[in-house]
């Protein structure tokens, strides 16, 4: 199944791209995929003690044992700053 | 009707005004509250070059559509419209528009504040600050990040 992560503001600094799809053959869990997200890209885990890292599954905040179906898209965000 | 989305021009501020009156008036209203957001031209005594928007489409619109209907629950507020821009705007430059029609001031004053904490805080916008001692990340209300 293919899983689309989305990346903005600061995190789309420390990851060097904006988008980025990943394949797998298994069910995955987004914990998991959070999991492979910050091994690929281990600044993350560092910007993680000044942000909080944020997750949308499809634009909406899940549960982290949630199970990612085939086409879902996830976001990788900071807290938002509007206005 | 209720209305909040992301907008990449324009809008006409004074159109709006009217047609909320308009509809308002025939449904017992009497007053129209607006907060106009803006760019600021001085932040930490740093001269400001430019805001740039990244918006998270269409779950920033939908967020902004849901705020607008929410807020229409209260049986003392008959129209809610909130419009946020997108893209790199200039100090000075209207980047954010709540206008709130209700049946009085006290409801109109209370629901734009819900209404504005609700889009600072729940809609996936994000913002990043060009300025005379560099560019910093906007992460939430306060906190400033220096781009590396």
């Amino acid at each position: 199944m293919k899983i689309k992560v989305k990346f903005f503001s600061i995190i789309k600094d420390y990851v060097g791209t904006d988008e980025v799809t990943f394949e797998f053959s298994n069910n995955i869990k987004l914990s998991e995929l959070l999991e492979i997200i910050k091994s690929k890209w281990p600044s993350i885990r560092k910007l993680e003690d000044e942000v909080p890292i944020i997750a949308l599954v499809n634009g909406s905040i899940c549960q982290e044992d949630l199970n990612l179906k085939d086409g879902d898209e996830v976001a990788i965000i900071p807290p938002v700053s509007g206005g | 009707m209720p209305e909040g989305k992301v907008v990449t021009s324009d809008i006409d501020i004074h159109k709006i005004i009217d047609e909320m009156i308009n509809e308002a008036s025939k449904r017992g209203g009497g007053a129209l509250t607006i907060f106009i957001g803006y760019v600021k031209g001085i932040v930490d005594n740093c001269e400001v070059y430019s805001l740039n928007y990244e918006v998270y489409e269409p779950y920033a619109s939908k967020k902004l559509q849901e705020i607008a209907e929410n807020a229409c629950s209260n049986d003392k507020v008959i129209d809610v419209r909130i419009y946020h821009k997108v893209g790199t705007f200039k100090p000075g430059d209207k980047v954010l528009y709540v206008l709130i029609s209700s049946i009085d001031r006290t409801s109109g004053i209370e629901t734009l504040r819900e209404v504005i904490e609700k889009v600072k805080k729940s809609v996936p916008i994000f913002k990043l600050e060009c300025r005379s001692d560099g560019d910093y990340w906007i992460i939430s209300d306060n906190l400033r990040i220096k781009r590396r």
